[in-house]
């Protein structure tokens, strides 16, 4: 339970809430971004709060509390994407599926001044999973090595490796516009 | 040359994320102004004794991994289809939809109109808790079809007509149901066991509608003489469950 809900006394209602609203944004996106839909996303955060309100989980501190978060989203992540509704689902023909579309844009002014940030979207949601997991935690959740490696349960080696080749499949759909800080 | 982290943040940041409200609150007034569309669906939380489901805006549960259904209202009430469907025409619900609804006019009339037919079935049902209304005067389950039943319960003047469509086994669907006059003030109720209804009224009065898909399942209620808090009250005492 997070020091919030201890100091009110429990996992009340309103604890509950903050806690929901806290980590919403940041677990939709991450569902999103390995669905590639509205739909699934929510059912998935739905699961994960399902979970933890099931769990009774205490938590050290917002970070343990945060990295439990992210493993629990990607677990569902992929045990969604074994299931036989996702095996059978039918995929939009090559180029009508695109990272804009997914996302809802609706509002044309706003699509084109997005229209970088669809491309880049668009190449991050074409990466094998593998690697869009680890590029997201570490350019947009700003987790270290370490503690991507912790989440994902595997060594940090591999991490660093999957990150690398996320990077060079990126620059090369990105035709080199791009500079990627290193790790 | 563009750095990749802050673009990428800021790629990330555009993607819309629905909006969270805890529970509707019942009586809440407002016009329907038609399905907003991606981005904008609501996600409701309800606090359960011992438990709290965070339940889509939709009428669902939790991933099953069954293609669920999506309910949505406009002015003349209720269309449902399955999310596969909704993906393979024409990649947007709103054309999905708008394809249901052609199709569902046809066949409305036919839905609303008394059905002489009458079968014995065997398949999950629920009703809602007679003791609520001192008993139903008339009780009476009619079969439309392999998938659909009709329930009428009367309790002397009100009536609730029943519509629970089964959805299992098929590969996807796509329906409509119209009221006469058209439909207002769509808005949300959560029962304890965390399933979500969308309600509507009648524009001409006198009429309660809810919807709601569980698992294989979506069931359409009619409610002909019941205030809201009776509504509710008898929606809340349905056991969903016996549907996953």
């Amino acid at each position: 339970m997070s020091d919030l809900a201890k100091e009110e006394g429990g996992r009340n209602r309103e604890s509950l809430q903050h806690t929901i609203e806290t980590y919403f944004p940041t677990l939709y996106r991450i569902a999103f971004l390995q669905m590639k839909n509205t739909a699934d996303a929510e059912d998935i955060v739905q699961e994960v709060f399902f979970r933890y309100m099931k769990s009774g989980m205490e938590f050290e501190s917002r970070e343990h509390e945060k990295a439990w978060f992210i493993k629990v989203t990607l677990n569902c992540c992929r045990k969604l994407w074994r299931s036989p509704w996702v095996k059978r689902r039918v995929t939009l023909p090559e180029g009508e599926e695109r990272a804009g579309d997914v996302c809802g844009e609706t509002a044309e002014s706003s699509y084109l001044k997005d229209e970088q940030s669809r491309e880049l979207l668009q190449a991050v949601l074409e990466l094998p999973d593998k690697y869009r997991e680890v590029i997201h935690l570490f350019y947009y959740e700003e987790l270290a090595v370490k503690e991507i490696a912790e989440i994902l349960e595997k060594q940090e080696s591999t991490v660093t490796s999957l990150l690398t080749r996320g990077r060079r499949i990126l620059k090369r759909k990105l035709q080199e516009e791009y500079c990627f800080e290193e790790f | 040359m563009k750095n990749f982290r802050e673009s990428y943040r800021k790629a990330v940041d555009a993607i819309p994320v629905p909006e969270f409200v805890m529970r509707e609150a019942a009586g809440r007034k407002q016009k329907i102004g038609g399905f907003d569309g991606r981005g904008k669906r609501n996600v409701a939380a309800a606090a359960v004794a011992g438990g709290m489901f965070v339940i889509c805006a939709l009428g669902g549960v939790a991933a099953t991994g069954y293609a669920k259904s999506i309910i949505r209202t406009d002015e003349n009430g209720f269309q449902t289809i399955d999310m596969r469907n909704a993906l393979t025409q024409g990649g947007t619900e709103e054309a999905a939809f708008d394809g249901a609804q052609a199709e569902a006019a046809e066949q409305s009339e036919e839905k609303q109109s008394e059905n002489k037919r009458s079968e014995e079935v065997l398949c999950p049902l629920t009703e809602p808790d007679a003791s609520l209304v001192g008993g139903w005067t008339l009780k009476e389950y009619q079969s439309l079809g392999e998938q659909e039943i009709l329930t009428r319960l009367e309790a002397g003047e009100k009536r609730i007509l029943f519509h629970q469509y089964d959805y299992s086994g098929t590969e996807g669907h796509a329906f409509a149901i119209s009221y006469a006059g058209g439909v207002e003030n769509e808005r949300l109720y959560t029962t304890d066991q965390g399933f979500t209804y969308k309600l509507v009224d009648s524009v001409e009065g006198g009429e309660i509608h809810a919807a709601v898909a569980v698992g294989d399942y979506e069931l359409i209620l009619d409610f002909s003489g019941f205030g809201e808090e009776e509504t509710e009250a008898l929606l809340e005492s349905m056991d969903l469950t016996v549907y996953l």
